[in-house]
């Protein structure tokens, strides 16, 4: 791994578009800020992690042509197959909406103030 | 036999193939392919699914690049309206417009007692219907659990991890 100094208000750059700033160092906390294209989500790497194994968890859940409905028994009934909803219906004022970040959050996303698809 | 969802007639007709592992090999339209440039979390090489009706609320999203790859979903539209202001528009590829149509999955695990199974509405699956192109979302707020209960339904899901 390649470790580098910065100070608060320096940043790093990977590559052509990604910018990490250190934006301050508060006791043992560090907030960071990272400037990156929308392409490019960003998560801290425990939820990140958390999510890769509850979808692997998943995957290995359904054991090799197992008959799933028989597993999970018709108390579901109230659930109904996937529906299409309308972006416009459902979110009337949807461009400008994504948010995102909680009041405790230490990473913080540069520009537009929203984190790539993690976050909006 | 599983039915492909959203069956739609191309002028050209075009068909792909399907290798499953648990539905055999079938052919469906190939306007009915589900692309996830990024794949889904953990899985970045599989990048193209169809969905799959089962009985019931479950679906299944089978990968086309990996016979044995399969995810069992739900609606997420179920969730009432926890999405509502989260879809994900900063997905460039997904491409998300304010006129869109899309569906919401959550990937369900399933257990041995059935009243244990889960979704995971933490990081839901939002597809586009215009283009057809996917993306798993991860919302990072302590609210969502990846291990919501569907036998339990809570007011608001507990944070339990």
């Amino acid at each position: 791994m390649l470790i580098l100094t910065r100070k608060p208000g320096e940043s790093l750059r990977i590559g052509d578009d990604v910018r990490i700033t250190v934006v301050e160092i508060k006791g043992n906390q560090v907030r960071i800020g990272i400037a990156a294209p929308r392409s490019f989500p960003i998560y801290r790497e425990e939820i990140y992690l958390q999510i890769q194994s509850a979808n692997k968890e998943a995957v290995a859940s359904i054991p090799e042509g197992a008959d799933v409905p028989s597993m999970m028994s018709a108390e579901l009934n109230g659930l109904r197959s996937p529906r299409i909803a309308s972006v416009s219906r459902r979110m009337p004022q949807a461009r400008q909406t994504p948010v995102v970040h909680d009041e405790s959050k230490k990473i913080k996303v540069d520009g537009e103030g929203d984190g790539g698809a993690g976050d909006a | 036999m599983a039915k492909v969802m959203e069956e739609r007639v191309m002028p050209d007709s075009a068909t792909i193939t399907v290798k499953s592992s648990r539905f055999g090999e079938f052919e469906v339209p190939a306007s009915t392919v589900i692309e996830f440039p990024r794949g889904m979390i953990g899985f970045p090489n599989q990048r193209r699914y169809i969905m799959l009706e089962h009985k019931g609320p479950f679906c299944w999203l089978q990968s086309l690049d990996e016979p044995s790859l399969a995810f069992v979903v739900i609606d997420g539209m179920e969730m009432g309206d926890r999405y509502d202001r989260k879809i994900p528009f900063a997905d460039p590829q997904c491409d998300f417009r304010g006129d869109d149509e899309f569906a919401i999955l959550l990937i369900v695990t399933v257990r041995q007692d059935p009243t244990q199974t889960t979704a995971n509405v933490k990081a839901p699956v939002f597809v586009n219907m215009r283009n057809r192109r996917g993306v798993q979302v991860i919302y990072d707020d302590p609210n969502l659990d990846t291990r919501y209960s569907l036998f339990t339904p809570q007011e608001e899901a507990e944070p339990k991890s």
